[in-house]
């Protein structure tokens, strides 16, 4: 047997087990990140909230995948008329780039009536039935051109018209319809917004999780507060934020919303203060291919998201075909993390550790979760830090989205931003600070992020040396690779420390690190 | 994050013994045979010396304490005064034992029990002292670090929860044990483990859910810590406690020639981890197993010899 030596540190590179978690934690890192702040309101339209979580989605690799048209009403409840009515039956307003369009739409009978004039006037006939007398206003409304540019109507029964915008998502909702008063009344289009849908991983990390997020975000005339709904797996989850001031983080596979003004004892609509969907990065040790998650926090008025303490969250979990709905504790939603059951787990210094955050779920296994992938961009901390506080850790913005005291513990989500920590209750500048230094390197695996991304055509930055900025558009890169093309044009994108390449690598293409860029 | 394998990891069998003593002088023998050295002769036995890669040390008393029991109890090698519970092994001429030891670690048992009022198993050592790798560098700032559990004989009612029965000192065994205060031992730069709460004691970290458990509840709503599709994870066996009551539980180091699967094993099973081939130290532990290193040294892995 060799004498016993006494011999240095242990190493830090290398890992003989399969499946380990690393104390110091492991950032799974996805192409883009987005980081947005809104405020709803009870009083005020929500365009701007419902446009900023558009921006913020498409920022982060999403793509608009439907336009939400604003829908109207143009009501007669005693009939429209007929014969000898002679008055301007509704008046529509457009927005257009160049100020409001205005269309008072008259009726008149043409055998004792000469047809109406004046500035905006558009003549209807009247019919001898109030149904005619509908079908006319129909066909003028619906016409190709003036306000039928920018709407389509339709009866939707024998005293209403729905108007239906074509303009795209928030910009239908400013259209007005005006009725006369007497016997037409208007209802203005709403809820006009977006849908959104988060990437697939499929095909690109292990397995690939196929699961996908729709967000759709619209002005929420019910409430008059913004309306988001999340869906995964077809299940649709419906959320009007508490009036307050939001901030939403977003990457490629995730989207995040919670209010910059936690919530205390005593407050109500604690349910409506965070809002998270996840799909989850899935190693390629696990047999999966959908998962994910969208999750509230719980009604408890004195509750904010826990790492899976009970009461702490209100989770509908995907698993395959899997929906669960509510389950909460070990066999609900939780992070997995070095756990003991009273104090924080810490460093030899007593400082809390930060762990790769893998996610149990439920998933039908004798009603126990298991872990079904990893957070992405994201950290868990054995400490238990404050709700909404914010750490920068290798560079990057983390802020806390769930916290808990039994067992303590944390949870960071990567904002994206670079080193410009702010405050629980401070939001930060949005943009990128000029310079900064490579991204935090993930351990999840070789090729998996910032040393190769695994998206064609789109690379991480792996070096401090260059930064993307405007000047790298437009360039024309030279890149040694194993197949596929060699030179590339330079597309720079700006939301994210990232560049993308036309024409697109391979898929699988993995580049010949090391290599340098001169630009 | 590397792993502290520091094979070879010695076995030995004792069988037959024909007396206390007798299983004394076999159990020295072992530790020998592990890489350890005696540093003294005592009443019964013998004080072994450790000497871990890191260059740490630690003294193990090893003697017959009286006709039917034999005592292990580790005690600081650098002048501290520090010292360890003196853990209890109940003799019995019918009794087998494996003990596998390295220079400065040992895991005790017997092969037909997993844990037993009359104390049938103990484990300790020096641990490696972090380095880096995510924990704050410890090494080289502290003069001494060892920990042992063992079994607890004095109780007629319970014996003590070790890595036989959990890897750490939580409900969830099988075998119904209790975290008797004052049967896990840690010492770290001269400084010994406090023993006021159960959950302040030495203990090997676990990796499970981030909620409460609800053991004391029922078993039944709690869940194991595995992959979907029922893969398990295998992670550095971190021994750790902490420096006062309600203190943060920190880590000290991770136990040599180990590691902690997260599926439940029976004792004794054999595995794989890493190429290496290991056996079940634990006895059906809910959230894990601690994994221990069966021999010579592979050709994977972080060699710390």
């Amino acid at each position: 047997m060799p004498a016993a030596t006494a011999q240095g540190p242990a190493q830090c590179s290398g890992s003989a087990f399969a499946n380990a978690t690393t104390a110091d934690g492991s950032v799974v890192l996805a192409p883009h990140f987005a980081y947005g702040i809104f405020t709803t309101s009870d009083a005020t339209p929500n365009n701007a909230a419902a446009d900023l979580v558009r921006n913020t989605l498409l920022a982060a690799g999403w793509t608009l995948s439907r336009n939400i048209q604003a829908v109207g009403y143009i009501n007669a409840p005693f009939g429209w008329g007929f014969t000898a009515v002679y008055n301007t039956v509704v008046t529509i307003i457009i927005p257009t780039s160049s100020g409001p369009a205005i269309y008072h739409y008259v009726f008149y009978d043409p055998t004792t009536q000469a047809a109406p004039t004046g500035l905006d006037v558009v003549p209807v006939i009247v019919g001898a039935t109030s149904a005619a007398s509908q079908a006319n206003l129909l066909a003028h409304i619906s016409a190709g051109f003036g306000a039928g540019g920018a709407l389509t109507a339709v009866a939707s029964g024998p005293n209403q018209i729905t108007i239906t915008s074509k303009l795209v998502g928030t910009l239908g909702n400013a259209i007005q319809l005006i009725g006369n008063g007497s016997n037409s009344t208007g209802v203005n289009p709403s809820d006009g917004g977006w849908e959104l849908q988060s990437r697939t991983q499929h095909g690109v990390f292990g397995l690939g999780n196929t699961a996908q997020i729709l967000i759709t975000a619209t002005t929420g005339v019910a409430s008059n507060r913004l309306a988001l709904s999340a869906t995964i797996g077809g299940v649709t989850i419906g959320f009007n934020p508490e009036a307050g001031g939001w901030s939403l983080i977003a990457d490629d596979f995730q989207c995040c919303f919670f209010s910059l003004m936690p919530f205390h004892a005593g407050d109500i609509y604690v349910f409506n203060s965070f809002l998270w969907a996840s799909t989850l990065y899935i190693p390629p040790n696990i047999p999966l291919s959908f998962a994910g998650f969208i999750m509230q926090a719980n009604s408890v008025s004195t509750s904010i998201p826990s790492l899976g303490a009970p009461n702490g969250n209100a989770v509908d979990s995907f698993v395959g075909g899997y929906h669960t709905s509510g389950s909460v504790g070990q066999q609900g939603w939780s992070i997995g993390m070095y756990h003991s059951e009273s104090g924080m787990v810490a460093d030899p210094t007593g400082t809390a550790i930060l762990q790769t955050p893998h996610v149990f779920l439920p998933c039908g296994y004798n009603g126990e979760s298991r872990i079904c992938g990893q957070l992405f961009d994201a950290l868990a901390s054995s400490g238990p830090n404050t709700y909404a506080e914010q750490f920068t850790i290798a560079n990057y913005n983390y802020r806390v989205i769930a916290t808990q005291t039994d067992p303590p513990g944390s949870l960071f989500l990567c904002t994206g931003e670079v080193s410009n920590a702010g405050t629980a209750s401070g939001s930060n500048p949005k943009a990128p600070s000029p310079t900064h230094p490579a991204p935090p390197q993930s351990a999840v695996g070789s090729g998996d992020v910032s040393d190769v991304s695994p998206y064609t055509g789109q690379m991480a930055i792996i070096s401090s040396t260059s930064v993307p900025d405007s000047t790298w558009v437009g360039r024309t890169i030279i890149i040694g690779l194993a197949s596929g093309p060699t030179s590339f044009t330079v597309t720079l994108v700006p939301s994210a420390s990232e560049i993308e390449f036309t024409p697109a690598a391979p898929a699988g293409t993995t580049f010949n690190a090391p290599f340098s860029l001169s630009l | 994050m590397n792993y502290a394998i520091s094979n070879p990891n010695t076995l030995s069998a004792i069988s037959s013994t024909s007396s206390s003593g007798d299983f004394a002088v076999k159990l020295i023998n072992a530790f020998i045979a592990g890489g350890w050295t005696v540093a003294a002769t005592i009443t019964g036995g013998k004080t072994l010396q450790g000497l871990s890669p890191q260059g740490y040390l630690v003294w193990c008393d090893v003697w017959a304490s009286d006709a039917s029991t034999v005592s292990i109890m580790l005690h600081s090698a650098v002048g501290s005064g520090c010292t360890g519970y003196a853990h209890q092994l109940h003799w019995d001429t019918a009794y087998g034992w494996q003990v596998l030891a390295h220079p400065c670690g040992f895991f005790i048992s017997q092969p037909l029990f997993g844990a037993s009022l009359s104390g049938t198993s103990c484990m300790g050592g020096i641990p490696m002292v972090a380095a880096g790798c995510g924990l704050a560098a410890a090494l080289g700032s502290v003069t001494e670090c060892w920990f042992s559990f063992g079994d607890y004989s004095s109780s007629p009612f319970f014996y003590a929860r070790s890595p036989r029965s959990n890897i750490d000192v939580g409900d969830g065994d099988s075998l119904g044990g209790t975290t008797l205060i004052g049967t896990e031992t840690g010492c770290w730069d001269g400084h010994m483990s406090t023993y006021t709460a159960p959950w302040d004691s030495p203990q090997i970290l676990r990796f499970s859910p981030a909620s409460v458990d609800q053991v004391g509840v029922s078993l039944a709503n709690d869940s194991h810590p595995l992959f979907f599709g029922e893969g398990f994870m295998d992670y550095p066996a971190f021994v750790a406690w902490s420096s006062a009551t309600g203190a943060p539980i920190q880590i000290r180091g991770q136990v040599y020639n180990a590691c902690v699967r997260s599926s439940t094993m029976e004792r004794n099973a054999p595995a794989v981890s890493g190429g290496y081939n290991m056996i079940s130290y634990t006895d059906s532990y809910f959230w894990g197993t601690l994994l221990v290193s069966m021999g010579a040294a592979a050709a994977v892995g972080n060699i710390a010899y």
